[in-house]
């Protein structure tokens, strides 16, 4: 399949007073029509950072893209005007947010902003967006849309307001859906729902989701494909099965290590849990090597000499790791 | 109450809201005749969306919101009948970790000061000793003792959770209540923090009572798991017990609803549950969960289940069990 999204070499740098720090350094990314793309990483690691850069949101100053292209379609949208990054947002790439409180506006109702997204984007009566809007509640799963189009916000609970938000997101029928950590202030129950909800609209609708999470238990969920971020850098990409059951950069290996995960029959032994020993580094001081060196148990000495390019290990799976011979040996 | 037993909490109901002047009165019924035990030593989980009030129950196990029924004891002190200065004296025996690390200490104060402050207030050794109870306090929860002279900002999000311990381990409380104490922090930390837990409660006999939304982490760490919805809990039993052969609808679909981290082989669909808990304001008759669960008969609609024995100290509240 043709990627409809493509990310080259993409670097982001922001000012600050401790220096300049490299938020993401030589993205490339890829993105089918149709697939899930899963974005996983802690906070700071720039997985945030990559979607606003998509949507054209990098807060500037302080930050800037200083190098690479984001290719929609071959229409790089680094260079696009002001003018057509309107259109693009809401149009072709919509974004959903962590908190669904912060991001609707309080002093309207919900229909109301649902409609004015589409009249925004097409040429369309008010009347006619307004019922666009009631039947994106439907097809959300809000039942009595006709009524919870004239709710404000706070009326409803924060799984319904993120159905709105999934409903705004995708009533210009995007082509690409980014989801930036959608169900984190969520009950798992809420979580779930909306889990089975984004599975069922990519699957009628054929748009393509970047997923961008904390928890890879998301990604095991939703994901078709993953990509590992490590202080600005992908580390490890490949198709959802490949990571969780193979993962081959270290950090990964921690990551999906270090979770508790629920077991359906526990016993009595109870082993601590394994830590990636250390703290994120600071970017502004990165070092010429491997971001993942300092924390890394398998680390050599060239690991701190030159920093390791991702490159594939197979057809599907990729790694920025000198050692993944040795580590999986291990 | 069984040697045993460290904490104790009976039939405790925390009410909100009362009579207003021109509306009707709306009582929020947050907690609702809740009763658990915790052995010494040990860890107590209380699991529940949202809303559910596990989070009230822990601040009354503290004293920290008005109780409306019930009593709470702490060792052989009752703790719910205190006051004024009994009550402060009490709280020496019990501590509490809360969930935002980032708003739990305050930003103006030296870290060492707020790790001091429970040792001032509580005047636990003598004066010219305390400085150097800070410095084994910062070892004990593996942050270097130079740092104790730095402000919050200056921390992680991992370390200023540390310092909540420290702070909440000053007075050498028996009792360690924890309000979601990890959910603010990346996973990474998470473990850290979670393993420097177990072991403090290893080296201390600490005992713990958890709250915690995620189900992972409290079958990691809880000798015993209590569920609660809306007020009530709705089963209760040991670790294994409760994982291993839940009992009541709602564990089940609460248990359903983890995502599982390995990859999905399309064969498991769960049955999701919907719709959102009903308001604690308007109580339905019946059971609570009926109106949201999979399985519910007339029955549960009209008449409240008891949480019963469901055979070795599983407890569950379900007409369908009986």
């Amino acid at each position: 399949m043709a990627a409809i999204l493509s990310i080259k070499d993409l670097v982001v740098d922001f000012k600050t007073r401790a220096g300049n720090a490299r938020v993401l350094n030589e993205i490339s990314l890829e993105l089918e029509s149709g697939e899930i793309l899963g974005i996983v990483g802690e906070s700071g690691c720039g997985k945030s950072m990559t979607a606003l850069s998509i949507m054209g949101l990098v807060p500037s100053p302080p930050g800037k893209i200083t190098n690479g292209s984001i290719s929609l379609d071959g229409e790089d949208l680094v260079q696009a005007s002001t003018a057509r990054m309107r259109q693009v947002r809401g149009g072709i790439i919509s974004m959903i947010f962590q908190e669904p409180m912060t991001s609707l506006n309080p002093v309207f109702r919900v229909g109301d902003q649902i409609a004015e997204c589409v009249l925004l984007h097409e040429d369309i009566s008010k009347a006619d967006a307004w019922a666009r809007a009631v039947e994106m509640l439907t097809k959300v799963g809000i039942p009595e849309p006709e009524i919870r189009a004239r709710a404000y916000p706070h009326e409803l609970s924060g799984g319904m307001r993120q159905r709105v938000m999934i409903a705004m997101a995708l009533s210009c029928r995007p082509r690409i859906l980014i989801a930036d950590e959608p169900t984190t202030a969520l009950d798992v129950t809420v979580q779930a729902q909306i889990f089975d909800l984004l599975n069922d609209l990519q699957r009628e609708t054929g748009t393509a989701i970047i997923m961008i999470t904390h928890d890879m238990g998301a990604i095991a969920e939703l994901a078709d494909r993953v990509a590992v971020m490590y202080a600005g850098h992908i580390i490890e990409s490949g198709k959802t099965e490949d990571i969780l059951t193979n993962p081959q950069h270290p950090y990964t290996r921690g990551l999906i290590a270090c979770v508790p995960h629920l077991e359906e029959n526990p016993t009595e032994d109870r082993p601590y849990l394994s830590e990636i020993k250390g703290v994120v580094p600071s970017l502004t001081d990165l070092g010429k090597g491997c971001a993942f060196a300092p924390r890394c148990p398998y680390k050599t000495p060239i690991c701190e000499e030159e920093r390791p390019h991702i490159e594939a290990v197979d057809k599907t799976h990729s790694v920025a790791c000198y050692n993944v011979k040795y580590v999986v040996a291990v | 109450m069984s040697e045993n037993t460290l904490l104790e909490v009976q039939d405790l109901k925390v009410h909100f809201g009362g009579k207003k002047l021109f509306r009707k009165a709306q009582i929020v019924h947050a907690v609702d005749g809740v009763s658990f035990s915790v052995p010494k030593g040990q860890t107590l989980g209380i699991v529940g969306e949202s809303g559910s009030g596990k989070t009230t129950t822990a601040l009354a196990v503290l004293r920290l919101v008005p109780i409306t029924d019930g009593t709470i004891r702490i060792g052989d002190v009752e703790i719910s009948s205190l006051e004024k200065e009994d009550l402060r004296e009490a709280r020496r025996k019990v501590q509490m970790v809360f969930q935002d690390p980032y708003s739990s200490l305050d930003p103006r104060r030296r870290v060492g000061d707020i790790v001091r402050e429970p040792l001032d207030l509580m005047n636990i050794g003598e004066e010219e000793d305390r400085d150097q109870m800070v410095h084994d306090l910062f070892v004990q929860v593996g942050l270097r003792p130079e740092l104790a002279s730095l402000f919050p900002h200056q921390f992680s999000g991992g370390q200023r959770q540390r310092i909540g311990l420290a702070r909440a381990l000053a007075t050498k409380p028996e009792l360690i209540v924890c309000d979601e104490p990890v959910s603010a922090l990346d996973v990474a930390v998470q473990a850290q923090i979670l393993n420097l837990m177990r072991k403090l409660q290893e080296d201390l006999g600490l005992t713990y009572l958890f709250i915690s939304h995620d189900l992972g982490v409290v079958q990691h760490l809880c000798d015993h798991v209590a569920v609660m919805y809306l007020g009530q809990i709705v089963e209760q039993a040991d670790r294994i017990s409760l994982f291993s052969n839940p009992q009541h609808p709602y564990t089940k679909a609460l248990l359903a609803a983890v995502p599982k981290a390995r990859p999905r082989d399309g064969t498991e669909k769960r049955v999701p549950l919907t719709g959102d808990p009903p308001s604690p304001i308007n109580l339905p008759t019946g059971c609570r969960f009926a109106g949201r669960c999979p399985v519910a008969i007339e029955k549960c609609h009209s008449i409240a289940p008891a949480l019963k024995d469901r055979g070795n100290g599983h407890l569950a509240s379900c007409h369908l069990l009986d």
